[in-house]
């Protein structure tokens, strides 16, 4: 099967808010697919149509040929989902919960084989309070495995995780993939997309405003870069947003931070500020463009609050 | 003042403030003094016709003075041997409450408490049917409330020497029915209430009133008339009812079959209102 997700004009609308707005995207068999966008975007509510979890206003949604209105049940034997509040059942560790878990499938499950693909077969028999913030996302993608699914569901993997936990996930999730798993995922941390995904949809206020590889996307939206500085001097914030080809200015301690359209002539504008006001400009760094970038030229606002 | 040939008055003073303790005081002092009372009457008659039968009918035998002063005699016999105490009447309410209490309030409460700490998500991903969520959680209740009441049994036999004189598995049965009435109403509740504390409050507000309109602790026919009504429409009153009949009256099966029979139908008929209502509220 070609496209193991078909979603058809789907949306969701609540009593004066529309959270997802007539999107249709395909999701190919064994790829890793990707939903970048800022919190409120709709990611979330679309992957838990997808998953059965939230009844669906319009539109039509097929995982693996099951329509999921239709064959909800067929569809759950299929997939996994990682639990975004992992909240487990605080007297059972974690050996007894995957096989919990399991029993929901009608499997029998070895629990170890499960925290060992997750590195936490040295925990099968704390509790799961007593994990920490990373262990607990390992475990929880640990339960999304127990029914051997076919396409797994990982909603924000790495929030509120430090960079080290954060590359174990990222890490477990290439893995997963090499297994010849589908995976979907959404998040808001563009360097996770890029790192993670074959293809992206960038969604904004309920509709997807880009669908291609991250590479294809930033050739084609990630027409600025950005270019990063100090100043020997003060310099007034409006001198520099007049700069020659700047679209936004960020200020982050004493760093400015330009966002680009042409690189070149804005480089231009800072020697002719250096040689107008004998101002210098240090720590120089120019940054290709990243889906930061993509999402900021589409949208103008940026991923991050 | 017996001498004058007067009736002697002795004056009980009663502490009303301890109505059940009085009465029973005042019992057992009036039947003393009564009975004090009829030895004198019968020493007087007895010399009175000892007197006067002989010197009218020599050859008569002689009249018994009880005979004249108590001509009829109360004899007292139970049903059941021994003595049922006050304990054994109210031993089977409280075993029928604690169950329904733990099932009424356990059901309501683990649904919104599963909700709220959101392991009832990790249950609606996989391919579990609404169905069997809400009828697990209604078993499990009812294995709690059949703990409970099996603990409050122990207690009343070895604690309060309460006897019970019906079959074991009998009592079983009643309480087991008792429970599948009273689980239809637990999970209308917590249709109705999605909030742990709406839940509970509203529980809460139903049980009070229906154990003391239920005869657990005083008989029903003690009741004023409109609250009587109200009784006879409570399921807990039909399980109190065949439990009693069952603990301390050693009935059979037939004698507590109509109490069956209404607990069944109203299980039944909440059951069917409740659990289509029930499928909505299990969602994220």
């Amino acid at each position: 099967m070609e496209n193991i997700i078909e979603v058809k004009k789907l949306t969701k609308k609540y009593k004066d808010v529309t959270a997802v707005d007539d999107i249709s995207f395909d999701v190919k068999n064994k790829e890793i697919f990707g939903i970048l966008g800022p919190n409120g975007a709709g990611k979330t509510t679309t992957l838990e149509m997808i998953e059965g979890l939230r009844p669906i206003t319009s539109g039509d949604i097929k995982v693996d040929g099951l329509n999921v209105k239709k064959e909800t049940k067929k569809v759950k034997e299929i997939i996994g989902v990682q639990l975004q509040a992992t909240a487990f059942f605080d007297y059972l560790n974690l050996s007894e919960l995957l096989k919990t878990f399991g029993d929901f499938y009608h499997r029998n499950i070895n629990p170890d084989e499960i925290l060992e693909e997750v590195q936490l077969e040295n925990k099968k028999k704390s509790y799961a309070r007593q994990l920490s913030g990373g262990q607990k996302q390992r475990l929880s993608v640990a339960a999304a495995l127990v029914n051997d699914p076919k396409v797994l569901f990982l909603d924000e993997p790495t929030t509120g995780l430090d960079p080290q936990a954060r590359h174990n996930i990222w890490d477990l999730v290439k893995m997963i993939h090499k297994k010849g798993k589908t995976i979907i995922l959404t998040t808001h941390y563009m360097e996770e997309a890029e790192y993670l995904c074959d293809r992206i949809a960038i969604m904004n206020n309920a509709k997807i405003i880009a669908l291609d590889t991250p590479l294809n996307l930033i050739k084609q939206y990630g027409k600025t870069s950005t270019i990063e500085f100090t100043t020997s001097h003060k310099v007034p914030i409006a001198d520099i947003e007049a700069f020659k080809s700047v679209t936004k200015v960020e200020k982050v301690d004493h760093t400015y931070i330009l966002h680009s359209s042409d690189v070149e002539k804005t480089l231009h504008s800072l020697v002719e500020y250096d040689e107008a006001h004998g101002v210098h400009f240090l720590n120089l760094q120019v940054k290709q463009s990243t889906l930061e970038d993509v999402f900021l030229n589409l949208t103008g606002r940026t991923l991050r609050e | 003042m017996i001498g004058k040939n007067q009736q002697a008055q002795v004056t009980i003073v009663q502490d009303q403030a301890n109505p059940q303790i009085s009465a029973l005081t005042t019992q057992v002092l009036s039947q003393i003094i009564e009975g004090f009372g009829k030895g004198i009457g019968m020493q007087k008659l007895g010399s009175i016709l000892v007197q006067k039968t002989q010197v009218s009918s020599p050859n008569h035998p002689a009249l018994s003075p009880a005979a004249f002063i108590t001509p009829v005699i109360v004899a007292l016999q139970g049903i059941i041997p021994g003595n049922p105490n006050y304990f054994e009447f109210v031993a089977p309410g409280i075993i029928a409450m604690i169950v329904m209490t733990a099932v009424l309030t356990g059901l309501a409460a683990s649904v919104s408490r599963e909700k709220e700490r959101g392991t009832l998500d990790g249950i609606l991903i996989a391919p579990v049917s609404r169905l069997a969520i809400i009828l697990g959680k209604a078993f499990a209740q009812t294995i709690r409330g059949l703990v409970q009441g099996v603990i409050v049994l122990l207690l009343a036999i070895f604690l309060f020497g309460v006897t019970v004189h019906g079959s074991i598995l009998l009592i079983a049965v009643i309480v087991l029915l008792g429970v599948f009435s009273f689980v239809g109403l637990g999970i209308l509740v917590s249709a109705v209430a999605s909030e742990q504390e709406t839940a509970t409050q509203l529980l809460f507000m139903f049980q009070f009133p229906m154990l003391f309109l239920s005869g657990v602790f005083f008989p029903i026919q003690q009741m004023p008339k409109a609250m009587q009504y109200i009784s006879y429409a409570l399921p807990l009153t039909y399980a109190v009812q065949a439990l009693r009949k069952v603990m301390i009256l050693g009935a059979g099966l037939l004698e507590v079959r109509n109490e069956l029979i209404i607990l069944l139908v109203f299980g039944a008929i909440t059951l069917v209102v409740a659990v289509p209502l029930f499928k909505r509220i299990i969602t994220k």
